[in-house]
């Protein structure tokens, strides 16, 4: 895995956050708890002295670890976040496509709708996936949160379009660039805090946190910041491969981002 | 221990009948017992195709030697609409220690 230099890294990022914050007149981010979302806050407060300027969203399916829980409740307070929980509902046909296909979008749409929001800051990276790879920095949803991933806009010179369906909203990627590495040196770099989870015990880490149903653990040693930079050097392994299946299959994933899964 | 009876009892209430006050009663029985790690099995291997695979799931709850002291439903009835509950966990750590 490539390091690549966090300066200009960090510097984009920013660019990117307060270009959105100043295009749009309702803006919330999206946060998972996981180390790119938490990244992506970290970098909110840098590019807005101390503090994160727009209402943070959890779309909580309720079987989340509890200790994501933890961390929500306690960075929540410690960073001083508006925090949003949107419930979402558990339904039968809970499993793999249908679980975030259908019941995280509905909440989704539902909180959208209710506050009012014009644009959503999601911390997707393009190394993480196939499918991720094909977005822009500000990417048009239409009023169904459909993404035509066939048609979007040119982002030449630094200019992104902020032009979107009259029902719609744009999604915004201050983290596409990244790689995992440059995420966690980062992490190292600022010091953020991060979810427990991703840290090894009994010799498995999660390397990649989703809820209790469909997220494993992965056999690793690494106990700290410094010893997952290091297996993350050398391991060959997918980030997402304690994700599941059903769910990373290419077409798959493209058919649930096209619908406005996350 | 007597904090782990408490525990005991008040998840055996939960598996009888679900309510905001029962689950408050098993988080604070969480608080006082030496209950350390959890672990969630979803019936009928993880497929969820039915709502009864849902509510047949649960978290085992060990002691810091990895003893099981009780297991817990992980969703919860609000009305007709079902929701998770692992929030009521919070305070543990998962366990996944390697099975010998």
């Amino acid at each position: 895995m490539i390091k690549q230099d966090l300066n200009v890294l960090e510097e984009r990022s920013i660019y990117v956050i307060r270009e959105a914050k100043m295009k749009f007149k309702n803006i919330a981010a999206l946060w998972s708890m996981g180390k790119d979302s938490t990244t992506m806050l970290a970098l909110a407060r840098k590019a807005f002295l101390g503090k994160v300027p727009f209402p943070v969203i959890h779309i909580d399916n309720s079987i989340d670890f509890p200790e994501t829980y933890k961390f929500r409740q306690d960075l929540a307070k410690e960073w001083n976040l508006d925090l949003i929980v949107a419930q979402s509902e558990i339904k039968p046909d809970l499993v793999g496509s249908a679980c975030c296909g259908k019941n995280k979008p509905e909440t989704l749409k539902k909180v959208m709708e209710e506050h009012g929001f014009d644009a959503l800051i999601v911390s997707i990276r393009r190394d993480e996936h196939g499918i991720r790879a094909k977005e822009r920095y500000m990417s048009p949803r239409d009023e169904e949160f459909r993404w035509n991933y066939k048609d979007q806009p040119a982002e030449l010179w630094d200019d992104y379009s902020s032009k979107m369906d009259k029902k719609g909203h744009i999604r915004v990627h201050p983290l596409l660039d990244w790689n995992e590495i440059d995420i966690w040196s980062y992490v190292k770099q600022e010091n953020i805090p991060v979810n427990p989870l991703y840290f090894s015990r009994n010799g498995h880490r999660y390397r990649s946190l989703g809820c209790t149903h469909c997220t494993v653990p992965l056999r690793s040693e690494a106990k700290t910041v410094d010893d997952i930079i290091n297996e993350l050097e050398t391991t060959t392994g997918e980030e997402r491969s304690g994700r599941s299946m059903d769910k990373e299959r290419e077409y798959v994933m493209q058919r649930l981002r096209s619908l406005g899964y996350m | 221990m007597a904090g782990n009876s408490k525990l005991e009892k008040a998840a055996e209430e939960l598996w009888r009948e679900q309510s905001d006050e029962k689950w408050g009663e098993f988080a604070g029985a969480l608080v006082g017992s030496n209950a350390a790690y959890y672990k969630v099995v979803f019936a009928n291997e993880g497929k969820l195709s039915k709502m009864q695979d849902l509510t047949k799931s649960y978290a085992e709850i060990y002691d810091a030697e990895y003893k099981p002291i009780t297991k817990v439903p992980i969703v919860k009835k609000e009305g007709k609409k079902v929701r998770g509950a692992t929030i009521y966990l919070m305070g543990l750590q998962v366990s996944n220690k390697v099975s010998e």
